[in-house]
Formats: C-alpha cells, sequence, structure tokens
C-alpha cells in the first residue's frame, strides 16, 4: 500500500518524538540505533550508497554504509535505508540495496513498480528525517514570501545546520512551497 | 560448538593448535563473547571436521541471501559489498549483542 506524504510526516514526527529530537541536525545514527539496527561502514570504491537486510528469522537488520561517499550524502543514505526499514520491510526477509542517485537502483525482475514507489517513498522519508517540515517552517518564517534569491547564504548556512547538502535543501524547500521561484530560474 | 568438540573429544587447545587462534579465543568463540570473521569460523569447523554451517544458530542467514541476491542486478563489488557486511554481522554471535 502506497504512503501519502502525511503518512510519511506523521511517521517521522513520531520517530523524532520518541527520540525528543527538537532541532536540526537530526541525529539519524541515534534513530537508527533506536530500531536496533546495526550500521556497518565500509568504504568502497563504488556508486552503491549503501543497503538495509533483515533477516528473515530474527527481524535483526543491519545497515551498510559506503563511507567514500560525501557525510551529507551519507546522512541521506541512512536516512533512505531507515525508511525501506520502517516502511517496507517484509515477513521472509529483506534486502535493498541503493546506489548513488537512487533511481538506477537494482531491482528484482518481478516487481518493477513496486519498487519504484518503494524509492520515492524512502526518499520522502530521508527527506521528511533530515529536514522535517516543522523545523523548516520554523526557519522559513522569520523570512515572508518563502526565501529569496538573495538569500543563498543564509541557505548555505542552513544546509550546513542540517548536515545536508545545498542541493538537497533547495529541492526540499521548493517541494515544500517555501522557496521564491525566482529562485530556481 | 562446545558439544561438537566434546562429542569428538578434542580440547579447547588442540583447536587452538589447528586453526592458530589462542585456547583463550576458543573459550572466548565457544561463549559467544568474541567476534570473529568467517575464515575462523572455516578454520574451526575444518578443525572439528564439520561442516561450517553446522556451527551457526538455525537460520544460515547467507545461504538464504545468496537466493535473494540472484534476484538483484548487483554490480560485482555491489554483491562483494553487501556480502562482506553480512559476513562481518554473521560473524557476531546472536547472544553477544544481548550482552551489551
Amino acid at each position: 500500500m502506497p504512503k501519502t506524504k502525511s503518512n510519511i510526516r506523521s511517521l517521522v514526527e513520531s520517530l523524532l518524538k520518541q527520540a525528543s529530537v527538537k532541532s536540526p541536525p537530526v541525529p539519524v545514527d541515534l534513530l537508527i540505533r533506536r530500531q536496533g539496527i546495526e550500521i556497518v561502514r565500509k568504504n568502497l570504491d563504488d556508486d552503491t550508497s549503501g543497503f538495509v537486510y533483515v533477516d528473515p528469522k530474527t527481524d535483526d537488520a543491519v545497515i551498510g554504509l559506503n563511507v567514500s561517499h560525501s557525510k551529507t550524502r551519507q546522512r541521506f543514505t541512512l536516512a533512505h535505508e531507515l525508511g525501506h526499514f520502517m516502511m517496507h520491510k517484509s515477513s521472509g526477509g529483506h534486502l535493498h540495496v541503493d546506489d548513488r542517485d537512487f533511481f538506477v537502483r537494482f531491482r528484482t525482475k518481478h516487481s518493477r513498480e513496486g519498487l519504484d514507489i518503494q524509492e520515492i517513498e524512502a526518499n520522502a522519508f530521508a527527506a521528511e528525517l533530515l529536514m522535517p517540515t516543522r523545523f523548516l517552517e520554523q526557519d522559513v518564517k522569520q523570512i515572508k514570501d518563502g526565501v529569496s534569491v538573495s538569500e543563498e547564504k543564509s541557505i548555505r548556512i542552513m544546509a550546513n545546520r542540517y548536515g545536508v547538502s545545498l542541493q538537497a535543501l533547495l529541492f526540499r524547500l521548493a517541494n515544500q512551497g517555501l522557496l521564491e521561484s525566482s529562485f530556481l530560474e | 560448538m562446545r558439544e561438537i568438540r566434546q562429542a569428538t573429544r578434542l580440547t579447547q587447545v588442540m583447536i587452538a593448535a589447528e586453526t592458530g587462534l589462542s585456547r583463550q579465543s576458543i573459550a572466548n568463540i565457544e561463549k559467544g563473547r568474541q567476534r570473529f570473521m568467517l575464515h575462523t569460523l572455516c578454520d574451526i569447523a575444518r578443525a572439528l571436521g564439520v561442516d561450517p554451517s553446522s556451527l551457526l544458530p538455525a537460520t544460515n542467514n547467507l545461504s538464504l541471501l545468496s537466493v535473494d541476491m540472484d534476484q538483484f542486478a548487483l554490480s560485482p563489488k555491489a554483491k562483494r559489498f553487501v556480502l562482506s557486511v553480512l559476513e562481518s554481522k554473521l560473524g557476531a554471535p546472536k547472544d553477544a549483542k544481548d550482552q551489551k
């Protein structure tokens, strides 16, 4: 069953609430460990960002993370894999491997369409987790009519504060209608 | 592992000699107190004269995994990455986690 934006938002909000996360940067490592998931870091010269594996018998989960990618990419990967764990694990085990852009992914022959939806959902989860709607709204509140072109510097500072790339933040702000349209031109 | 070792009347010292590990390591591995590499598991299995899978908990994650893996169009590097992480995880005995 596909998840709506508000499903994902409330899922993330409950995770943040349980861990008493009230401001950025969101401690994604901590949130993962709170789910009983182990993170194994490897330096890999490859586009593979990471994967999540759920043991079919024990439900134990492990996330493999490629630490050769940038810090912000690693945070996004962790959040993305946590999203798969929270939303897509099914009985009978689960393996989900993701490459750099999460779009040209490794998919099974059988359920191509279903997996596309899962990727979109995991990305939406990651964006919501790292840049929670509530936090963003608070930040942008002071600046009337969204963040303006002249604010590029403040957006950079904001991206650092959230531990995300500038690109990810801009995309997120635009998606949430919090960015002046002129910024995108 | 201890059950198998005792059944074959081998001592920890004998297994240690066969595998090149210390007796203390063998004792720790038997108690699930020590992480070890997959090849160590194979060495111990060889010393005991049993199949490595017989030393694992009821589920053999890796064999299940390889079935799953075949469904994925993984690059060789990606496949090695996944396997190496899962092997390191497999090396951690189940009850070691509970003791944390």
